[in-house]
């Protein structure tokens, strides 16, 4: 039924074995389960035959079939013998398919689990900054300060010229669309509102990401890789008060501040195309600034960049704690910090977006 | 101060790091968990220390000074860590590294800081780097830094010390000096210490008993003359150091390996049961006329004679290979050459049946 049946070379070496190879490949039809290699002419056979045999045995199993030598006597049932192991061993099982569900299933229960790590962690880090200080647990003063000034004193010049370049550019795109109907000064308007409104905060925000988020990621990712975290947990400090809470006080406190200076930088950018470029009188355009610029406006965007502040550190920590496999995971979390920080970055924006100026505005 | 745990498993996902784990050790021992890598080995350490959680279970406990200490924190714990690779803290100095573990302590129990500059200088004395204290740890080479690890968790007072490799990371030189550094702190401060290897001379030479460890269970604990000399599984004999292998037959109550018929002492084992017979090469001898104990025919293959031992590679009749090694005076006398047919006997053998050593 699903038997093949072959008969072996007089002398089975290196030339025989090719051609019995290429003949088992010619004679394989589907389903088979068997191939049946009469060896009673065969009255010898050396090591590359030996091969061939094996590559057939091979190519069998591939299929799901197996080799069956028959007939064979003497040496060449020696030879067999040694080979036996290598012949008869089982078949490779089919590869395991995991269907859609399996695999929608295995992502979503990842997400969740690192999502109420993820919760876990800063639920623990806010207590440690908002309320055991006040408890009289201790606070890390001289930290602090020196977060602040690696996060926000040493990002200033970054965040203005970020901040001043987006001005620019806006003016000198938004300029030429309003030009055919003589409306170039309420490109100062449009300035200030949009800065104070959205960009000065999101540009600061992803600028910071891409600074502090990935740094505090490699950070923590590095020490976790050299297990300075497990030696600070061995010697009774909890890792979010000792290191996740100078961070986090650090930012909520910088980020509002940079984010104001981007306001100024990116209005002043705004200013500089208008009167340079569209020939308004500085005076002129100041006012017309001054005008469109309100407090609640500015409000509403700081405001925003605390929760900005708590999403870049959090992730940041959250990434470097869970690093595994050396340095090259340090680098991979690193990465995965800030494109986690910048997604989140927009996503806190769109709630804001809505429930602002679209709910209650 | 001891330690104890009891039914201690560890899976993570699916693989089971410990199986049911059940050790003590005594105020004072100088302890080797001693096993290949992933053994569960430094997830016991963890699990002691309370770096880690072992999977609940209801006889599962940790007893510190026969207290347990399961909802202990690492920290309260008292216990002193040090890791394979060193985790010294980057950008403090070596003062402030070792200073550490008593500045971050809370008000009421924080030594006062000319108590904390004593201890810390007492503590350069005893790991010899009494100059270096306002090193950072990048200026120090491994040794040196692994040493401020140990002052560093000495530094705390612990009731405990625990080692993760120690010294894994240096090279065999730096590694003796501190091994011997190390036996004789030991002796000096007397503190509960276990240590972590899978370098098995380092587990002999320095502890009072060695617990060898394989696939999440502990295979046998005892001195280290015990496990090297009276092994009790087939892993333990492997693991420490060479062995030749030969298979065999139990035949009328003794185990027959080819011209050698060795009486099973321990209790019969079943007729015709596989044997295997564990030989450490320095306990064959090469003959060239027999001398009336059973020997069996082989070429000599290969000898290298560099090193305390001369090995000489054999090739048996049925083509298995023997390592036997001589001591360089044997050696002399003997003169054995590579091709030349030579007799080998057996001194001091182990083997294991089926079911149990004997």
């Amino acid at each position: 039924m699903s038997d093949l049946h072959l008969k072996g070379p007089e002398e089975l070496n290196q030339d025989t074995g090719a051609h019995l190879h290429k003949e088992v490949k010619r004679v394989w039809r589907k389903g088979a389960e068997r191939l049946v290699l009469d060896l009673a002419a065969t009255r010898c056979m050396d090591s590359p035959g030996g091969a061939w045999l094996l590559k057939i045995s091979d190519f069998l199993r591939k299929h799901h079939a197996r080799l069956e030598c028959q007939g064979d006597r003497g040496d060449v049932s020696d030879f067999l013998r040694l080979l036996a192991p290598a012949l008869t061993s089982s078949p490779p099982l089919p590869r395991k398919r995991t269907g859609i569900f399996e695999n929608l299933g295995g992502v979503l229960i990842a997400a969740a689990t690192e999502l109420r790590q993820f919760m876990e962690l800063s639920v623990d880090a806010i207590y440690w900054t908002l309320i055991a200080p006040f408890e009289g647990k201790g606070f890390r003063f001289n930290a602090f300060v020196d977060e602040v000034h690696e996060m926000g004193v040493r990002a200033i010049k970054i965040v203005c010229l970020m901040n001043f370049l987006m001005g620019l550019i806006i003016a000198m795109l938004s300029a030429k669309q309003v030009e055919s109907f003589g409306l170039q000064i309420y490109v100062a308007n449009l300035i200030v509102i949009g800065f104070a409104r959205e960009l000065a905060s999101v540009v600061t925000a992803i600028v910071v990401s891409a600074r502090t988020g990935a740094a505090i990621a490699a950070e923590l990712a590095t020490m976790t890789v050299q297990e300075e975290i497990d030696a600070l947990r061995g010697m009774g400090l909890n890792v979010s008060q000792y290191l996740i809470t100078p961070k986090l006080l650090a930012l909520i406190v910088s980020l509002p501040c940079l984010a104001v200076l981007g306001l100024i930088s990116g209005v002043l950018g705004g200013g500089v195309w208008g009167v340079l470029v569209l020939g308004f009188r500085p005076s002129v355009w100041y006012t017309q600034t001054m005008e469109a610029a309100y407090m609640d406006d500015l409000t509403q965007g700081m405001l925003k960049t605390l929760f900005f502040a708590v999403a870049i550190v959090m992730i940041g920590c959250h990434n470097g704690l869970r690093v595994t496999g050396g340095s090259r995971g340090v680098g991979l979390m690193t990465t995965r910090a800030v494109v986690m920080d910048i997604f989140s970055l927009i996503c806190i924006d769109i709630v804001f977006a809505v429930v602002f100026y679209y709910i209650l505005g | 101060m001891s330690i104890e745990v009891q039914n201690i498993s560890k899976s993570f996902g699916r693989f089971k790091a410990l199986r049911d784990v059940s050790l003590r050790v005594d105020s004072g021992e100088l302890v080797a968990l001693l096993g290949p890598s992933g053994s569960g080995k430094t997830t016991l350490l963890r699990i002691i220390a309370g770096l880690d959680a072992p999977d609940p279970g209801p006889n599962a406990r940790v007893l510190l000074s026969d207290e347990d200490v399961a909802d202990r924190s690492a920290g309260s714990r008292r216990v002193g860590f040090v890791f394979q690779h060193y985790a010294l803290f980057r950008h403090m100095t070596v003062f402030e590294n070792i200073a550490f573990g008593m500045r971050v302590r809370p008000r009421a129990e924080r030594p006062d800081k000319a108590a904390i500059r004593e201890k810390v200088t007492q503590l350069l004395r005893l790991i010899q780097l009494e100059n270096l204290g306002s090193r950072y740890p990048s200026q120090l080479s491994g040794g040196q830094r692994q040493r401020v690890a140990l002052a560093r968790a000495l530094a705390i007072e612990p009731r405990v010390l625990l080692l993760d490799e120690p010294f894994g990371a240096l090279d065999a030189r730096v590694r003796q000096d501190l091994r011997k550094w190390l036996r004789r702190l030991h002796e000096e401060i007397h503190v509960t210490s276990v240590f972590v290897t899978h370098d098995q001379e380092e587990a002999l030479e320095l502890a009072n008993r060695v617990v060898v460890m394989n696939e999440g269970r502990i295979e046998q604990i005892g001195t280290p003359d015990e496990v090297f000399h009276q092994p009790t599984t087939e892993f333990v004999m492997k693991f420490l150091g060479n062995v030749n292998l030969f298979h065999g037959r139990v035949e009328s109550g003794k185990a027959v390996f080819g011209p050698w018929r060795i009486q099973a002492s321990g209790g019969a084992s079943k007729e015709g049961a596989p044997a295997r017979l564990f030989v450490r090469p320095h306990d064959l001898d090469i003959l060239r006329e027999s001398d009336g104990s059973p020997v069996a025919p082989a070429v000599v293959r290969r000898i290298q004679s560099a090193g305390p031992h001369v090995k000489v590679e054999l090739e048996m009749q049925t083509g298995e290979t023997l390592l036997v090694e001589l001591t360089h005076e044997r050696h002399k006398i003997l003169q054995p050459e590579v091709g030349e047919q030579v007799l080998v006997s057996l001194r001091n053998v182990r083997i294991f049946t089926e079911d149990y050593a004997i």
